[in-house]
């Protein structure tokens, strides 16, 4: 229990109302001070578009067709690199978890990889690649299968010891070990590897396209911009972060469900 | 006391597989330094071979001995010098002020269940969601020089720290808060000998995830914005085909953030293992 | 198919030299026979089940069933129920039942049958899709003895099997356990630290010293099984527990 004041065990319906409020009046506060900064000349209304013109060009990109075309291209990306950077990552970590001398050398190398700043060699990828989704879907893969494979790795080498010794008495062979007993006691690290892989996935698509792209929402956000169509780009940006934002419910979702334990 | 019996007597026949289980199932735990260093140095020894037999472009991705000759090279250039000066001035800036706002909001957040309810959130989808989508304004905003740095830097640490501290908070055992206010403890009394230390390991914790955000934010930003700092001297020589410089500068920053990331782990340990257990704080 | 047992001392090494378990122990446990180990902590029972059941190796003497040594575990000859029961929480209860059985290359639907049957012996056929986490531990550990029982071996080791849960439960859970393998004959060696649970599980009580282990003596006890719980009020119980409490009592164990 938290030592946090304010929410009477007592009253839950008083609680949640004032959340209600909380929060009707943040959105409120905002858009109002959001307004009052374009129309009342605080901020130029090159850079700071009012909300309501925002709205209106959200509506208008959400009826039209190149948004949704846009959409699919970046969607498409975020399957194929996650598919790819799971199944690399997997298949790396097991055959890597299979020796412990070469699990105990690989680990280092892997959680190295793991927090190397791969941003830093989009600007290369560009080069090397151009600006087309393979680029956006090869460095995501990259990113992700670090933190897939190093979870997979260390889970499956780290199994604990009281299901070997039940293995032992039992007299499970080793693939049975493998099947029966690794992949169930590893499955909460794999299912962990697998989430942050999948978050390192979208936010790499997502940087590439929006800062080297020829397709894809990133690129409409670079386009808008490029083209002083700010409002657009606005309200391009609100869309992208809504659809990130489900996105990310859905696997949180699916991740969880995933767990046995 | 344990009878002993000396090691090894000629007769003893194969040693039991208990012992077998434990001496192997220790030497996995420990890291096996030797072979990785032996496996990097293949890596890097494989990358030089296949350029130098032509497999590869060399203007594609240069050579290992280019990229330390590079490196050599850019150490004594003053326009890279500056950048690391740059970079490190917008870093300090933006964990600054990141680690001040994110320390007041997650306090508050953390404290005040209405407040936390109402919006956490918002606070964990801009955790979750990729924030690069909002570089471009950040453009607009900020303008091309240090500042969409260290703007980028403060929303990416801030977001952290106020995680944390809000996890920090949670932490805290609510039977010392209780305790204490039945003694009558002051309200500040109760945050600076109740809350404060029993939040201490969120709020080092949200430091340190802040400063690598503000870090990865700072020189994100230069990457694609700035004309000023690494980032943007990475971009430049990545475009110019200087592959060599880029990699030199790029293997050097890694190397920075990794030590430094090792150095932290260890201390954490460290820390750790002085740790009081969870009932002895009062 | 006679458990036999000649002889065995075990040592294994720790980081301060060579650590004698148990010595010069001797014991024949007949088909059939509930036999209990009792001993001071320290006194090398477990490591002696681990050798019996062939998951460790002796460092001198041997050990065979019905003549065969025991080199290495052959769970449908002598099947062993650990004391953190080790069910898998990712396979459901009949799953985890029929998992010995699945690793000895039974096809499914037999392997299948047989968990359901040894399932209903210990009681938890309604709990045959649950997962482990949502049973008691005391559920749990019955799973674990069913698990045991599908191999249909000459004898069930446990060791320590009670010893994560409370008194209550022990006495309950041992009663029930108690009559269910009375019905089908079973051979048992059990390991405990409980001189209740060792005087009422046992057709024979075998009393080890302190480490390193040796035999002390061996107690017969006549009272037919199945035992209900008020054995333990009678006085030939009383009798034996308090035999049992001079020779393991601290102040009067023979150590080093």
């Amino acid at each position: 229990m938290s030592v946090a004041v304010g929410a009477s065990a007592r009253a839950p319906g008083r609680t949640r109302a004032r959340v209600r409020a909380l929060r009707i009046i943040a959105v409120i506060v905002v858009a109002a001070g959001w307004a009052a900064a374009s129309y009342g000349g605080f901020a130029s209304a090159v850079i700071l578009p009012p909300p309501d013109v925002v709205l209106r060009e959200l509506l208008d990109l959400l009826r039209g067709g190149t948004l949704w075309q846009a959409t699919l291209v970046t969607a498409m990306e975020l399957v194929v690199a996650f598919v790819l950077a799971g199944l690399l990552g997997i298949v790396a970590g097991f055959l890597l978890s299979r020796t412990r001398r070469i699990a105990a050398a690989m680990e280092p190398l892997l959680a190295w990889g793991y927090v190397f700043p791969f941003a830093l060699l989009y600007p290369l990828f560009v080069t090397w690649f151009d600006a087309g989704p393979e680029s956006k879907i090869a460095y995501a893969v990259v990113n992700g299968f670090f933190p897939i494979a190093f979870n997979t790795m260390r889970g499956l080498s780290n199994i604990d010891e009281r299901y070997l010794k039940l293995a032992k008495a039992f007299r499970a062979s080793r693939q049975q070990i493998d099947w029966h007993i690794k992949v169930g006691a590893a499955w909460p690290m794999i299912v962990s590897g697998l989430r942050i892989g999948c978050g390192m996935v979208m936010v790499t698509v997502v940087l590439g396209e929006v800062l080297g792209a020829n397709a894809g929402l990133g690129f409409e956000i670079q386009q808008a911009v490029n083209t002083f169509q700010i409002a657009k780009s606005y309200a391009l940006i609100a869309f992208l972060t809504v659809l990130t934002g489900i996105l990310l419910w859905v696997m949180e979702r699916a991740f969880k469900a995933s767990r046995y334990a | 006391m344990t009878d002993r019996v000396p090691a090894a007597s000629p007769g003893s026949p194969a040693r039991t597989d208990a012992a077998r289980a434990r001496r192997s199932g220790r030497r996995a735990r420990a890291a096996n330094w030797p072979l990785t260093g032996a496996v990097l140095l293949a890596l890097i020894a494989g990358w030089e071979i296949v350029v130098r037999l032509g497999l590869v472009d060399e203007r594609f991705i240069s050579r290992p001995v280019q990229v330390v000759t590079a490196l050599g090279r850019l150490s004594a250039d003053p326009a890279v010098r500056k950048a690391l000066v740059d970079t490190i001035y917008a870093l300090g800036i933006s964990f600054g002020i990141g680690a001040a706002l994110g320390l007041v909001a997650g306090m508050i957040l953390g404290l005040n269940t209405v407040l936390r309810e109402a919006y956490l959130p918002v606070v964990v989808l801009l955790l979750g969601i990729p924030k690069t989508v909002f570089l471009p304004l950040f453009i607009l905003f900020f303008g091309m020089g240090v500042t969409p740095g260290i703007a980028f830097g403060v929303l990416l640490c801030s977001i952290q720290v106020v995680v944390n501290v809000i996890g920090g908070v949670d932490s805290v055992d609510a039977v010392h808060f209780r305790m204490a206010r039945a003694f009558g403890a002051s309200r500040l009394r109760l945050f600076t000998h109740v809350i404060l230390p029993g939040a201490a390991p969120g709020i080092f914790a949200g430091l340190w995830h802040g400063i690598r955000n503000a870090f990865i934010g700072v020189v994100v930003a230069q990457l694609f914005i700035s004309n000023v700092g690494v980032g943007y001297l990475v971009r430049l020589y990545s475009s110019n085909f200087r592959i060599d410089d880029a990699l030199a500068l790029v293997f050097f920053i890694a190397a920075v953030v990794i030590a430094v990331g090792m150095a932290w782990e260890y201390l954490e340990r460290r820390m750790s293992r002085w740790k009081e257990p969870a009932g002895a704080r009062m | 198919m006679a458990l036999n047992i000649s002889d065995l001392s075990i040592t294994y090494p720790t980081k301060d030299g060579e650590l004698l378990a148990c010595e010069n122990i001797s014991l024949r446990v007949e088909p059939g026979e509930f036999v209990t180990v009792i001993g001071p902590s320290g006194c090398g029972k477990s490591t002696l089940l681990h050798v019996m059941g062939g998951m460790l190796k002796p460092t001198r003497g041997a050990v065979d069933l019905d003549g065969v040594p025991v080199t290495q575990p052959d769970p449908r000859k002598a099947a062993f129920v650990f004391q953190d029961y080790s069910l898998l929480p990712w396979k459901t209860v009949i799953e985890n039942v029929e998992l010995g059985l699945i690793f000895a290359g039974v096809s499914r639907r037999t392997a299948r049958q047989t968990a359901a049957e040894k399932l209903a012996t210990v009681g938890l056929s309604e709990f045959a899709g649950a997962r482990p986490r949502q049973l008691s531990g005391g559920m749990q550990q019955r799973v674990a003895v069913a698990r045991a029982l599908a191999m249909e071996p000459a004898y069930l080791l446990m060791d320590e099997p009670f010893g994560a849960l409370d008194e209550q439960t022990r006495r309950s859970l041992g009663a029930d356990l108690g009559q269910r393998l009375t019905a089908t004959g079973q051979g048992v060696v059990l390991i405990t630290h409980s001189l209740e649970e060792a005087i009422y599980w046992a057709d024979r009580i075998v009393v080890l010293s302190a480490r390193p282990g040796r035999v002390l003596t061996e107690i017969r006890v006549a009272e037919t099984r199945p035992r209900s719980l008020d054995f333990m009020t009678t006085p030939e119980f009383a009798g034996i527990r308090a035999e049992l409490f001079s020779l393991i009592q601290p102040s009067r164990r023979v150590t080093a």
